[in-house]
């Protein structure tokens, strides 16, 4: 129980960085579009704007696309941020030993339906993403870029969703049974 | 329709005190009381027969099935 403990604690504080990092992040990020953050040296270097948008972009950003560019990126962001806040709860349950109870339930199968929802909403940002960063093109340039994808990694975190949901299916029979034993006496 | 336990009735009867009968079979107070209130799920055979050995009862002495 100790190595779950000492874990988890190294876990939540892990996911609380990555919760308020990743809004700064991509902040900053957009008020430098479409040009990458380098820091450390060169050792960090961020793109905000995927490579398949970048290279249909044939103006200079203006401050409100950028806004509106920041606007868009928060609807995934917020999905990001759900899952890292359902993963601080449940491992600050793990911390207080609390493994098998319907919170962890709760929050386990959040994460996977924010990780469905996340992949379904997909294609909607793409297409949103593209205008808002193709609007603006100069004329003989009027590419209106829309981009819808699906590779592997798409793939691989809708598996992953589903089995997440699994998980947490089989963690509420677990629920019952830990129950049905505290009850036996 | 449910089974109560009458256990409160019976420890009455026989003047034992619920520690008492915790500490004689051997369960917790708290484990007791999720007896007496009926909120058990489920209760061992062992754990019935001890209540009834240390009361000097019948299993239908402490269970009773109410419609």
């Amino acid at each position: 129980m100790t190595n779950i403990k000492r874990v988890s604690i190294f876990f939540r504080v892990f996911f609380q960085i990555l919760f308020i990092a990743i809004p700064v992040i991509q902040l900053i990020g957009w008020m430098h579009a479409p040009s990458p953050i380098v820091t450390l040296g060169g050792m960090i270097n961020m793109t905000i704007i995927p490579n398949e948008y970048e290279k249909h972009i044939f103006h200079v950003l203006t401050t409100s696309e950028k806004m509106m560019g920041f606007l868009v990126s928060v609807v995934p962001m917020a999905i990001e941020l759900f899952i890292l806040y359902s993963l601080i709860k449940l491992f600050r349950l793990y911390e207080q030993a609390e493994i098998f109870s319907i919170n962890n339930v709760r929050y386990i199968r959040n994460i996977g339906y924010a990780l469905l929802i996340g992949q379904l909403i997909q294609p909607f940002y793409q297409v949103v993403m593209g205008l808002v960063l193709t609007l603006g093109n100069p004329v003989g340039h009027h590419l209106r870029f829309v981009a819808i994808t699906l590779d592997q990694t798409n793939i691989g975190i809708i598996l992953t969703g589903l089995l997440v949901i699994l998980i947490s299916w089989i963690m509420a029979e677990g629920c019952k049974l830990r129950e049905e034993q505290q009850l036996t006496i | 329709m449910s089974i109560i336990f009458n256990l409160d009735v019976m420890l009455a009867k026989r003047k034992v005190r619920s520690k008492e009968l915790a500490e004689a079979i051997g369960i917790t107070e708290q484990n007791l009381s999720i007896l007496k209130t009926g909120k058990a799920k489920a209760i061992r055979i062992a754990t019935l027969n001890a209540i009834c050995e240390y009361l000097s009862c019948q299993p239908g002495d402490i269970l009773e099935y109410q419609k």
